[in-house]
């Protein structure tokens, strides 16, 4: 029987796991009753030997020989402060949270995968190691600033590990359609914080102080020039505000204004060429009497789907559902802490469709829905996957 | 004997040729002695077919079998407005007008090319044909018709299954090659504004409207529309070139010239430029003036074809190593051999000819290039379309 036949053979599992986490959605590093289930699930299956609390609230899975090489598979946990309004029968039980962007369904495909692969390891065929990687907080940072990625490799879950695979789920792709690109897939995401400060002062007599909302129309305008103007055209860049706060009462001028804007970018050159133009752009203040402070957040570094694992992945792909059903071109500027891993592990990001068939259910939204159908064959993917590496069946890209 | 081997054999003869060609400068359109020179050597290789005046001064030469398939070759011939101060004995003698693109080269190596491909079929081993296609007027894009369209237009073009053709690089190391797959040129379209209000004394402008004022947000919108309006997924440039109005300090004028280019690889996003350009321009509308748009459709983005590419990359690799290869870097320049491409399937590759002693820039006084570059680049034209029609 092929993977694909027996990953089919646990849909019903893989959904009823999929529905006991979405109707109770966990926040970032909040994701105990999740990690729960994800730890006596491994547990159940066997043979795993099982850590928890690895990255506050994350779950480590190995399975393996002991020797040869080590193959990680990434899902990640966490909900989003979104009020549920997508009309399935196990929606959420905790107001405010959901699961919109189908991490439940990321873990319970894991678990599958778990099972998949335990019977893989039990024929005796494979000699290597197999790491399930149960990861809290893909969607949010703690109070140093880090997601669930960086945190679990800071406790070690993917010492000795190889290669990294992993897959998301597409509300927006038909289900049997996905998303493998190599290269960049997803970009390089900082943040900055500005205030800009004049005197400020009355309205009516603008001219006796300094006014840091004139200041901010240059400002505005150097920072929207910074793409179309300064960064070569050959590299995706964005510089987007996306807020500007000053002012309380009309006819004072206030003596501060605050902005916050976000960076993305593929190439590292360029990723350190926005975060000075950023600057200057701010600084022009100081030109016009005024003054500045400026404080930027490095967040996620760009995803980057290794060639040679990405080709691998591929080869199963296609003859699950054929090459003509593979986008090879997705990529944009969103970002993914997957890409921490792949930092350190060459590996690939599968998008799996599984849009409903109305096609209006946007991740992050309150309508977010997928088709479960799609999770076998993401069950399948990953786990044949991992199990041709094992076995030394692919042979160069 | 290799085809680079025969190809160094001919180095001093397109040395000559390019040095001639080098001499006697002419711009597009005006390529007199340049054509009579390519007819005339074409001639003395003998068993080509020759046209002149096709596309006004360009020159087709056509080589084979009659039957098979059909591959065609591009140089272009014309020069700059430029005064050369390369201080080169061969330098050139028409002040003002300077080969500072390195078309002179461009010519020289295909009449190599010619040359290689004239033994090949004597040997009879090649079924189909070659067409060598010299082009006039590469560098008259973005003001007027360039000599690509006029020669397609005079059937330059017509039977061809493929088209490859080269570039010297002056910045490229000599004996590395640049030859990405997909887009390479960008669609290279031209826009010319003006913004218009009634103008007025500088002491009152409250009497009438200011297109200077005007034009500062029609410039800001002009600047935000790459880093606003367009996918970030997807290479766009405007670009402001020309800025022009007023002629006294206390007349506010009535008109604003603003002209610029536009740079794109995606068809969709070529269109969205336009459009977002004519609504940057209808701001002066909004702010009380008017505005005048001529847009200018100029080339169409270059598009390397994956086989023929292949087919170069092999050739290249065996005569220079894979290494030498660069199959990344593409930039937004146009280039009027996107015409051809479109028509036929092919693929340019960028020759390094950089002379090493100090940067000499295209399309600059002191441009120049090494000349050891170009029995490189004869052999792996040739090599290219003898693999293609060999039975």
């Amino acid at each position: 029987m092929s993977m694909l036949e027996r990953a089919k053979q646990l849909s019903g599992e893989m959904s009823r796991l999929r529905r006991e986490i979405h109707q109770h959605p966990e926040l970032a590093f909040e994701e105990v009753r999740t990690s729960a289930l994800v730890a006596e699930t491994l547990r159940e299956i066997g043979g795993i030997d099982v850590r928890t609390n690895v990255g506050i609230t994350g779950v480590v899975g190995s399975i393996g020989t002991g020797d040869g090489p080590t193959i990680g598979i990434r899902a990640d946990m966490d909900a989003l402060p979104i009020i549920e309004d997508s009309g399935v029968d196990f929606s959420s039980t905790t107001a405010g949270k959901m699961h919109a962007c189908g991490h439940d369904s990321h873990t319970a495909i894991l678990l599958g995968v778990a099972h998949l692969l335990k019977q893989e390891f039990a024929k005796g065929n494979l000699r290597g190691n197999v790491r399930f990687i149960f990861q809290p907080a893909e969607e949010a940072t703690n109070g140093r600033h880090q997601s669930g990625a960086p945190m679990m490799m800071d406790d070690g879950a993917l010492d000795g590990v190889d290669h990294m695979i992993a897959l998301h789920v597409d509300s927006m792709t038909p289900v049997g359609q996905v998303g493998l690109k190599k290269g960049h897939i997803t970009a390089a995401v900082d943040s900055f914080k500005a205030w800009v400060r004049g005197t400020g002062g009355h309205g009516a007599a603008p001219h006796q102080g300094t006014d840091p909302l004139w200041m901010l129309i240059p400002i505005m305008s150097s920072l929207h020039s910074i793409v179309s103007r300064k960064v070569n055209p050959m590299h995706p860049a964005v510089v987007s505000l996306g807020v500007v706060r000053g002012g309380t009462v009309s006819n004072v001028i206030p003596a501060e204004v605050y902005l916050e804007g976000t960076l993305r970018s593929y190439d590292p050159d360029v990723r350190e060429q926005l975060i000075r133009e950023v600057e200057a752009s701010i600084a022009l203040s100081r030109h016009f009497g005024g003054d500045y402070t400026i404080e930027f957040e490095r967040g996620y570094p760009p995803g980057y789907n290794d060639p040679t694992v990405t080709g691998w992945m591929e080869q199963v792909v296609t003859e699950y559902i054929g090459g003509d059903n593979i986008d090879r071109t997705k990529a944009g500027m969103g970002a993914e802490d997957f890409a921490y891993m792949q930092q350190k592990a060459p590996g690939t990001m599968l998008m799996l469709g599984a849009a409903v068939g109305d096609m209006k259910r946007a991740h992050h939204t309150p309508v977010f829905a997928i088709d479960e159908t799609a999770m076998p064959l993401g069950a399948a993917i990953l786990a044949e996957t991992a199990r041709r590496f094992l076995a030394g069946e692919f042979k160069g890209e | 004997m290799s085809m680079m081997e025969r190809a160094q054999g001919l180095a001093d003869e397109m040395s000559r040729l390019r040095r001639e060609i080098h001499q006697h400068p002419e711009l597009g359109f005006q390529e007199v002695k340049t054509a009579a020179l390519v007819a005339d050597t074409l001639r003395e290789i003998g068993g080509i077919s020759i046209r002149t005046q096709v596309g006004k001064t360009g020159v087709v030469g056509d080589l084979g079998t009659g039957d098979g398939p059909t591959i065609g070759i591009r140089a272009d011939m014309d020069a700059l407005p430029i005064l050369e101060a390369t201080g080169l004995a061969y330098g050139s003698q028409t002040a003002g007008t300077m080969h500072a693109c390195g078309h002179d080269a461009h010519t020289a190596i295909l009449l190599g090319v010619a040359h290689l491909l004239k033994q090949e079929f004597a040997s009879g081993k090649l079924k189909g044909n070659v067409r060598f296609l010299f082009q006039p007027a590469e560098e008259v894009g973005g003001d007027g018709v360039s000599g690509a369209p006029e020669m397609i237009k005079d059937g330059a073009m017509q039977g061809i299954d493929h088209v490859i053709a080269l570039h010297v690089a002056s910045d490229l190391p000599l004996g590395q090659i640049m030859l990405p797959r997909g887009p390479i040129t960008a669609a290279s379209d031209g826009f010319k504004g003006w913004v218009r209000a009634a103008g007025g004394h500088g002491a009152y402008p409250h009497g009438g409207g200011d297109p200077v004022a005007m034009t500062a947000s029609v410039i800001q919108a002009l600047n935000a529309i790459v880093s606003r309006k367009i996918n970030p997924m997807k290479p766009a440039v405007c670009s402001i070139g020309m800025l022009q109005g007023g002629a006294a300090f206390n007349v506010i004028p009535h008109e604003i010239l603003i002209g610029g280019t536009l740079r794109s690889f995606d068809p969709e996003v070529r269109d969205q430029l336009f459009e977002e350009v004519e609504r940057a321009f209808a701001l002066a509308t909004a702010l009380g003036g008017s505005y005048e748009l001529e847009l200018k459709r100029g080339y169409p983005a270059g598009i390397n074809d994956a086989t023929v590419t292949q087919w170069m990359d092999d050739v290249a690799s065996e005569f220079l190593g894979a290494d030498v290869i660069d199959r990344h870097t593409v930039g937004m320049g146009g280039e009027d051999f996107a015409y051809m491409q479109q028509i036929a399937p092919g693929s340019m590759m960028m020759l390094g000819a950089a002379v090493g002693d100090m940067s000499r820039p295209h399309h600059t006084p002191v441009f120049d290039i090494d000349e050891r570059s170009m029995p490189i680049g004869a052999a792996i034209l040739a090599e290219t379309v003898r693999r293609y029609l060999t039975k």
